[in-house]
């Protein structure tokens, strides 16, 4: 059990990590064939972790109801609207015009957008509470951003051409060079960890659990 | 007892009711889009470069499409999206549209209507097909790259996709001439990595303002041909194509609040400046 | 129930007599002045947490919650678990059963469902660990697939194009003055050295095995000015884009809400137009 447990999945990460790095160098039409059913059964694979997500959310919410935590009410909503959506969905259909549309159309559209657009607010309160060039570097993003702000958008351009050229400058140099940095920072980030996995030295993604 | 010392007007001021702000972005946003300015909207050459490369394509070329965003960046995609989809309907070629965001396929169904209202002999199966929602992003894109039809066995309206006219001459990404990606996250990565570099595809890449900063690299290193960032690209490619819409009528609301936080920022900093060097004169003058 | 069961299986592509009468409706004025409305409504709502956390918001917040996990679970049922999971295996329930579109019988389909299922046992105290075949299996072949892409598709264009748009050699513009020559070579010249030591910088910064001391703490100091940049960058963008999202939702309020006639025609009046 113990081998199941613990060796027999390190030992399949290694299989099929080294079967799948090599098939990338033969010229073979088993090696496209392994690469096509892998795909394929990762599709059917990669379904079921939405699946988890949507019941562990179920999960939370009726934990809360049925220990009727303060507030519980709000996850008596949570479930409903889950539920007449999921029905609503299921046996008619998602698309607009259908009931399931409808509701995303008008309730979940705007909600989402909504979200997303009060942060709007929160940053122009924060920016002129609380961004404060108290450094030099902090001054240096400072002066980056007021550029790039400014710059970017057709009321710069009518200031002076200067701003836009100018921002337009920041973003392809410096900005690229340290987005550069960054990437192939995280490429060879990406080629250790895979390198790790393939090897079994890293271990983490399997999760904890007995 | 000691004096409580009452915060000077500059240290008041700095911490001014956020509602107060909070109105004046409202107003910023506002009052342009009741009056519009109509400043000018220069073409930069990132957008430019991608409406050259599908002018430039003979007609009838294979377009794939991936419309990789949800109601959350709508205001800046939705309108990028139309513009593309428009150009290329005007140059008669064909396009696969592909979704890789679970809550997309709507959005991309409410512009293909108002497009075909428009374009009534624009089909669907001949002149585009699309396919919709898939789960699993890279794996889609890996499998996009084997066999089209095969991951999408029925378009978004339920159509089985094999039979066809579009898929007969495009069922492979490698058959794409261009790929267009209109991306809210991470995964236009993943179609430059997984799929448009393995088959070498020309692709243009349109993303919210958020996500644009960071394909800089990937322009300068010629695996993208250009950028649509944000409204702004979208206004731009709107003028490109004559037909000013949404993204550039919001435009003006665009620089009036950008103008409001550029100078809310440059106060607040000279103001903490002045308020420093009183205090530190005062401390010098107390001793 | 079997009627309930045939909807469910084989779906609702086709438009039956009441789909059609029903989309006809939910299209209607009707139904889109409800529609409007009730966006508005939740607009408002959703808004009202820029003054503080309230009930409203608490109450648009747990119903976007509810829709949105149901509106993606059709989702997947539609998309995933009717033409990749039951098709292949009873295809008899594909309503293009028979037909050159119908799905084909695919028993291989059942291990990888086997597979999936093993994920949502981690749901179940005492076999979570079965969830591990899974993750190596997906992980495992994930990385082994991706290995040679990041390297070929993105760490070497990007590595090869920091350092090809040098321009090594000086050569002059045919008929321009030196001056005019120079600027043509100097310009590109000073933008790919940018590049270059840009990105060496910040590799430099963020490689932590090595104290950060003398030449080395000197070099990732000038990594952070360019970080520094390429943030304030962002935070530009981001402002951008953020401002983007509050105008589509105040255009929405202004034009499809309280309604495009009134507001254009107050607008006219001030305008003198």
């Amino acid at each position: 059990m113990q081998f199941l447990k613990k060796r027999f999945p390190v030992l399949l990460a290694f299989v099929l990590g080294m079967v799948m790095f090599i098939r990338a160098f033969v010229p073979a039409k088993i090696a496209q064939r392994l690469y096509e059913g892998f795909v394929n059964w990762d599709l059917v694979i990669l379904g079921f972790s939405a699946i988890f997500a949507i019941l562990s959310l179920l999960h939370y919410h009726i934990n809360k109801v049925r220990r009727k935590v303060p507030g519980y009410g709000y996850s008596v909503l949570t479930l409903v609207a889950f539920t007449q959506m999921l029905v609503l969905g299921v046996f008619m259909g998602t698309k607009l015009g259908t009931p399931a549309g409808w509701e995303y159309q008008w309730l979940f559209v705007p909600m989402q957008a909504t979200m997303f657009a009060t942060l709007a607010f929160f940053i122009a309160s924060a920016a002129f509470r609380a961004f404060r060039a108290r450094t030099w570097e902090a001054l240096a993003l400072l002066i980056a951003g007021l550029i790039v702000m400014i710059g970017r958008v057709p009321i710069g351009e009518w200031i002076s051409p200067k701003l836009g050229l100018l921002s337009e400058w920041i973003m392809q140099n410096p900005n690229m060079a340290a987005t550069r940095g960054v990437l192939l920072g995280v490429a060879l980030a990406q080629i250790a960890i895979s390198v790790r996995i393939i090897f079994g030295i890293e271990r983490t993604y399997m999760g904890g659990g007995d | 007892m000691d004096k409580v010392e009452k915060p000077s007007f500059i240290e008041r001021f700095l911490q001014l009711d956020r509602r107060i702000i909070y109105t004046l972005v409202i107003l910023a946003v506002a009052l342009p889009l009741l009056w519009p300015l109509g400043l000018p909207i220069k073409v930069s050459s990132e957008v430019q470069s991608i409406y050259d490369t599908i002018d430039n394509l003979p007609e009838g070329s294979n377009i794939m499409l991936a419309a990789d965003f949800d109601p959350a960046s709508q205001p800046e995609l939705y309108p990028m999206l139309k513009a593309v989809m428009e150009h290329i309907i005007r140059k008669h070629h064909k396009m696969l549209i592909v979704v890789l965001w679970i809550n997309g396929p709507n959005l991309v169904a409410q512009a293909i209507s108002e497009l075909q209202a428009e374009y009534p002999d624009w089909r669907s199966g001949e002149d585009f097909a699309f396919l919709g929602f898939q789960v699993g992003v890279t794996v889609v894109i890996m499998s996009l790259g084997n066999d089209i039809s095969r991951t999408y066995p029925k378009d978004f309206y339920g159509n089985a996709t094999a039979p066809m006219p579009i898929i007969k001459d495009f069922n492979q990404l490698k058959d794409a001439q261009y790929m267009v990606m209109l991306e809210a996250g991470n995964s236009g990565d993943y179609w430059i990595v997984y799929g448009t570099q393995m088959f070498g595809i020309p692709v243009g890449a349109g993303v919210t303002a958020v996500m644009a900063p960071q394909y800089y690299p990937y322009l300068q290193a010629n695996q993208i041909n250009g950028i649509i960032g944000g409204l702004r690209g979208a206004a731009e490619y709107e003028k490109l194509i004559g037909k000013p819409g949404k993204a550039t009528s919001a435009m003006d609301s665009q620089s009036m609040v950008h103008a409001l936080i550029f100078l809310a920022i440059v106060l607040a900093n000279i103001l903490a400046l002045i308020n420093v060097t009183q205090k530190r004169r005062q401390a010098r003058e107390g001793k | 129930m079997t009627h309930m069961a045939l909807i469910l299986l084989q779906g609702t592509e086709n438009l039956l007599p009441w789909q059609a009468k029903m989309h006809g409706f939910l299209t209607g004025s009707s139904m889109v002045t409800l529609g409007t409305w009730l966006a508005a409504g939740l607009t408002l709502f959703m808004f009202s947490f820029i003054y503080k956390d309230n009930p409203l918001f608490r109450f648009g917040e747990h119903l976007y919650l509810g829709v949105s996990a149901g509106y993606g679970a059709s989702m997947y049922w539609f998309s995933y678990i009717k033409p990749k999971l039951i098709y292949p295996l009873v295809p008899v329930l594909d309503p293009h059963f028979g037909t050159p579109e119908g799905t084909l019988f695919d028993p291989w389909i059942i291990i990888p469902a086997i597979l999936g299922a093993f994920i949502l046992l981690r749901l179940i105290p005492g076999w979570g660990w079965l969830s591990r075949i899974t993750f190596a299996f997906v992980i495992g072949g994930g990385t082994g697939i991706g290995l040679p892409l990041v390297v070929s598709n993105l760490f070497l264009p990007q590595f090869s194009a920091t350092i090809q748009e040098i321009p090594w050699k000086y050569a002059p513009v045919p008929d321009a003055s030196l001056g005019a020559s120079m600027a043509a070579y100097g310009v590109p010249l000073l933008n790919s050295l940018i590049l270059f030591f840009g990105a060496l910088t910040v590799l430099v910064y963020f490689f932590f095995s090595v104290e950060h001391r003398g030449f080395i703490g000197g070099v990732s100091k000038v990594g952070i000015y360019f970080l520094m940049i390429a943030f304030g960058a962002s935070f530009g963008y981001t402002i951008m884009a953020r401002v983007s999202l509050l105008i589509g939702r105040i255009q929405f309020l202004m034009f499809d809400w309280v309604n495009l006639e009134i507001v254009q025609r107050f607008a006219a009046i001030f305008r003198g137009g």
